[in-house]
Parts: structure tokens; C-alpha cells; sequence
């Protein structure tokens, strides 16, 4: 309330514009990698933002989150898989290459996976539920790792990326580049009005006081499982996004290294803010792009710079932009 | 799970006034912690239009016994009972819906909302629409009036858009019974309400307890015994978890043997 709104109105609303403007500023200094770069950094925010939903918002540490965003991913990349071959899939289906019908599914599948894990780790807290998740993520790497039905350890390759209605529009760089964008908002928005409603001050006032809101007739637990299942759910989107962009999926987008960098970019870019993580996303893959430059060991640089943000800046990369690092 | 099935509370109360009988009874509750017995078969009944005070030395078992009927802690043996229908396994949450709200002792507020996003999620416990998921809670006029008017109650209201953890002592105390009020409780357990408040304060909390007792059944644990002969209509004196004796606050005035337990070691 402090912060002055212009400010504040910086950090969050220039963001889209600058991004609305990545692929024309790509083309316009004849460097198209510029929109493939962004674009990751795009499908990496929307899982981080879903990360930081829960995190942010509910105090719930997930070190699991690669999982949703891999089961979303091997979704789209089995179905299209299956749909390729034309050979009978689950009762007589024969796959589906097409957006509208894989990219739920993918958030179905890993909505379904999130329950699961949810009615399971959510009966325990702090460390224990980071430990959960962890364990759940590494088992969903290794089933994976060993379905050789579907390319094991070597993943798969979609030979073409989703059709939208049939058309192949997906598979020039900038279109899914504005889909990634449009499906970011949609997110943010969507997030925004989560937090901002009855059901996020359940979830808020449960981060802050579990025993409080127990005591004031909150059975707190319903409530944090529909959030941890939406985030796993949008984790997935993300997924589906991330398989069309590289073409490829392997059980590496399941490692737990993954997901500690879902981690890192929610607080990197500013916990709690859901703007935060996109500014996250696109500073570590844009760090990842430079400092691989310059070392193959980038992480050492990153590590620093993460302990430095973490203990001067609290509210990140958007905190210090916006000026609300303080609430925090 | 709604226990008044769908009588307003204040008909509910309304009735249990008529009456007269307990509204929340405990009956012979033990409760052990380890070895030691902290709670020894003590019972206790609470009636609408009445403030029961329960009293003791330090390390009595108040705030066990006040965790027992709240549903935090289980008894390990003994019955309670909300109008007479058993709530002994009850949990928190479900006793709270039921009408059973208690407040505590150290603080207990949400220190990153305002005062008004505060007693709001209070409000919003006494509704069926919490898993509302789209609508902004921020302008939602069913939680905001009666907030606002709560606060003003206790006497909140300038503060309303302030963050709950810069607020004096004091004024959070305040805020806590604010908040233990919005759930609208037939049955209100409160633990040393007024602990911390200055005069002006305790002055204001006493006077709003004092019109509270026309429809509530009231369990006030408190230490500054002024407060406690001022309002409480009856007085149990807790020792060792068990109760010594109990009776009107001239009763326990007059009883040496709470002057030498309990009155003794505080104005000696």
C-alpha cells in the first residue's frame, strides 16, 4: 500500500508487453533463436507459477513438480506417439495429435497424479512434505526410465508437434510462441482470482495459521489438496507445451533437478507474486544461454547469485522491480 | 455437519436461554501427559447468560482444560456434551461449526493480512461458500459488513486497513476476540482475553463480554482477579488439574482454602 502504483503497475504490466513484443524484436535483429529462448522461458514460467500457487500462497514446498510437468509432457508424446503408428491404444483408441483433445488430457492425467500425491503427502508438513514429493517425482522418473514401450531412458520424439483444429499452425516458431504467451496470461489470471477469493484466504490463512483456522471451523486440508491438484494440473499444461516446443520427451524433464529449478525460479523471481516466476523462468534461461558461454559449470555462478537474492531480496527479481520485496 | 440444522444461532440461543440447562457440559475428564495427570476428573457445565471463570495457579490445567472442550486435545477419559449430544470425539474444526469457538492465549491472528482480511476470514467460516473460487474475496459485501461492523464492536475500526502484525499488543488481543465473535459462537471458550491489554483496553473487552453474556455461555480463563469478580457469574478454581472447589465469586472470595492455593501467591 506504501508502494507507489506506478511502480508496482511497472513490474507487472510492462512484463506482457515487453514479451508481446519478443518475436518482432527477433526478427527485426535477425536472431529467430531469441523466440525459441523466450518461448522456454514461457512454458517454464507457467509451471513455476503454478509451483509458486502453491508455495507462495499455501507454504506447500513441492520438490516434485517436475512430475506434473513430465506426466503432461509423455501425455501429449505417447498419444501423438500412438496416433502416428495408428495402432490401437486404450480401448480401441487410436492416439490423438490433436491440441484440443491431448493438451486437457495431459492436465487430466496430471491433475489425477496430483490427487494422488496430494491425499498422501498433504497429511504431513515442512520437511517431511518436501521429502514426499521428492519421493514421489523420483518414483514417476524411474517408471519412465523403465517403460520401454515408450523409448525408456532414451524418451521419445514426436515426428510433428499438436495440430489446433486440424491445422499444422504450431509448427512455425512464432504462433506457438503466441499460444505459450496467451496460455501464460490465461494462467496468471486465472491464478490471480484463485488467490484473491474465498478459497485462497482458506489457503492463505493456513500458510500463515493452520491452528487458527482449525479453530475457527476450517477443515484446512480439502482445501490445500484442490490447490496442490490444480497446480499439478497446469504443471502438466506446461508439460504438453514443453514436448511441442523441443519435439522430444524424455524421463530428464521428471528429474528432481527439474524441479529444484521450478523452485529456483519462483525465488528468483519473487515468491508469492505469481508475476515473480516468469521473471524467474526468463532469468534462468537466459543465464543458462549466457554463463553456458562462458563455463560449462554456469551453476557456480547461479548458485551465488541465488544465495544473494534470497538473503537481500526477498521478494526477488519482481519484488525489487515493483518495490513490494518487503511483503514478503 | 450443521449442527443447529439451520436454527440462527441467535434462536438457538434464544432457546437455551428459556431453559436453562448447560449448553456445553463436561463431564469427569482425565487427561494424562505421560505420568502426570493433568486434567483430574473435572467437570463443568456452561450456560447461556452466564459467565463461568475458571481460575487457578500456574500449571493448574486451565488452558488443557479449555483445549479439551475447544477439541484440540482429547480427553483420555471422560464425556462432553453440546446440548446434550456427545462431542467428546469431535474434532476442532467440527466442534468450531458446531458453535464451540474458543480464542488463545498467545495470540493467534493472521499476521500477513489486514485487520479487515482478518475478522472477514472469520466471517467467511460461518458460510457454506468457501470453495468460491473466482470472485474476489476484497469486495465480497457478506464478509466486509459484518467485519467491518465487528470491528467496529471492539473497537477496531480505524484500523480495518492496517497488516494485522503491526498492531500494538493490545489492539491484537482485541482483534482475536474479534475474530472468535464473527464465527458467531453459541459457546466461547476464551483464554486470558484481556492478558496484555491496558486499562482502557480491559475496560472496553469487559463491557462487550458484559453484553455478550446475554446469548452466549461463556468460559472466561483470566488472572487479574478484578476482571473475574466483576463479570463472572460463577467461579471454578482449578489446583493440580483438579477442580478445589467452585461457587459464586463471593463464595470463592470468602474460601481460604483458594486464598491460600491461588489468591495468596498472587497478592501476597
Amino acid at each position: 500500500m506504501r508502494v507507489p502504483i506506478r511502480r508496482a503497475w511497472l513490474g507487472a504490466a510492462l512484463l506482457p508487453v515487453l514479451l508481446v513484443l519478443v518475436p518482432p524484436f527477433a526478427s527485426a535483429i535477425r536472431y529467430p533463436y531469441l523466440v525459441t529462448v523466450i518461448n522456454q522461458a514461457l512454458i517454464y514460467a507457467i509451471a513455476a507459477m503454478a509451483l509458486d500457487f502453491i508455495m507462495g500462497y499455501g507454504r506447500l514446498v513441492s520438490f516434485g513438480h517436475a512430475a506434473f510437468f513430465g506426466l503432461g509432457a509423455y501425455t501429449v508424446g505417447i498419444l501423438s506417439t500412438q496416433f502416428q503408428q495408428g495402432a490401437p491404444f486404450i480401448l480401441g483408441w487410436m492416439g490423438t495429435n490433436e491440441a484440443f483433445v491431448a493438451w486437457p488430457l495431459a492436465m487430466a492425467v496430471s491433475a489425477a497424479f496430483a490427487l494422488v500425491v496430494g491425499v498422501i503427502s498433504l497429511r504431513t508438513t515442512g520437511l517431511f512434505f518436501i521429502m514426499i514429493t521428492l519421493a514421489f517425482g523420483q518414483m514417476a522418473y524411474f517408471f519412465f526410465i523403465s517403460l520401454s514401450a515408450y523409448g525408456g531412458d532414451n524418451g521419445l520424439t514426436l515426428s510433428l508437434p499438436n495440430t489446433i483444429a486440424g491445422s499444422q499452425v504450431l509448427s512455425s516458431g512464432v504462433p506457438f510462441y503466441y499460444v505459450c504467451f496467451v496460455l501464460l496470461l490465461a494462467t496468471w489470471w486465472l491464478l490471480r482470482r484463485f488467490v484473491n477469493s474465498r478459497f485462497g484466504r482458506v489457503l492463505q490463512g493456513s500458510r500463515q495459521n493452520e491452528r487458527r483456522m482449525r479453530a475457527l471451523g476450517f477443515r484446512t486440508f480439502p482445501y490445500k489438496l484442490v490447490a496442490f491438484t490444480i497446480s499439478g494440473a497446469i504443471a502438466g499444461l506446461a508439460g504438453a507445451l514443453i514436448a511441442n516446443q523441443s519435439g522430444f520427451v524424455s524421463p530428464a524433464i521428471m528429474h528432481w533437478q527439474q524441479s529444484a529449478e521450478f523452485l529456483v525460479m519462483v525465488l528468483l523471481g519473487g515468491l508469492s507474486s505469481l508475476v515473480g516466476p516468469i521473471y524467474g523462468a526468463i532469468a534462468l534461461v537466459l543465464l543458462d544461454q549466457v554463463l553456458v558461454a562462458v563455463t560449462p559449470h554456469w551453476e557456480i555462478i547461479l548458485g551465488p547469485i541465488l544465495v544473494l537474492v534470497v538473503l537481500f531480496f526477498r521478494g526477488g527479481i519482481y519484488g525489487a522491480l515493483s518495490g513490494k520485496g518487503d511483503r514478503a | 455437519m450443521s449442527a443447529d440444522g439451520g436454527m440462527s444461532a441467535e434462536s438457538v440461543a434464544n432457546k437455551d436461554r428459556s431453559d436453562g440447562a448447560p449448553v456445553l457440559q463436561a463431564i469427569k475428564l482425565q487427561k494424562y501427559f505421560g505420568g502426570l495427570k493433568v486434567t483430574d476428573n473435572l467437570s463443568l457445565a456452561l450456560r447461556v447468560g452466564r459467565i463461568h471463570a475458571l481460575i487457578g495457579p500456574n500449571g493448574a490445567g486451565k488452558t488443557t482444560a479449555l483445549a479439551q472442550l475447544s477439541g484440540e486435545l482429547s480427553p483420555d477419559a471422560g464425556r462432553i456434551t453440546l446440548r446434550g449430544r456427545d462431542i467428546t470425539r469431535l474434532s476442532m474444526p467440527r466442534r468450531a461449526k458446531a458453535g464451540v469457538i474458543r480464542s488463545f492465549q498467545i495470540t493467534a491472528i493472521f499476521n500477513d493480512f489486514t485487520v479487515l482480511e482478518n475478522v472477514c476470514t472469520a466471517v467467511q467460516s460461518r458460510s457454506r461458500h468457501h470453495f468460491s473460487l473466482i470472485r474476489a474475496a476484497a469486495r465480497d459485501h457478506r464478509l466486509l459488513d459484518p467485519a467491518r461492523q465487528m470491528l467496529t464492536r471492539v473497537g477496531l475500526e480505524r484500523l480495518a486497513d492496517r497488516r494485522a502484525s503491526e498492531l500494538a499488543h493490545g489492539q491484537k488481543r482485541q482483534l482475536e476476540i474479534a475474530m472468535a465473535l464473527s464465527a458467531e459462537p453459541i459457546v466461547l471458550l476464551l483464554d486470558e482475553p484481556m492478558a496484555g491489554m491496558g486499562p482502557k483496553e480491559v475496560a472496553t473487552i469487559a463491557d462487550l463480554l458484559d453484553q455478550l453474556r446475554i446469548d452466549h455461555a461463556i468460559l472466561l480463563v483470566e488472572h487479574d482477579m478484578n476482571v473475574v469478580f466483576r463479570l463472572a457469574d460463577e467461579v471454578t478454581v482449578l489446583v493440580n488439574g483438579a477442580v478445589l472447589t467452585h461457587g459464586s465469586p463471593m463464595e470463592i472470595r470468602g474460601n481460604r482454602q483458594v486464598q491460600a492455593a491461588y489468591l495468596e501467591e498472587h497478592y501476597a
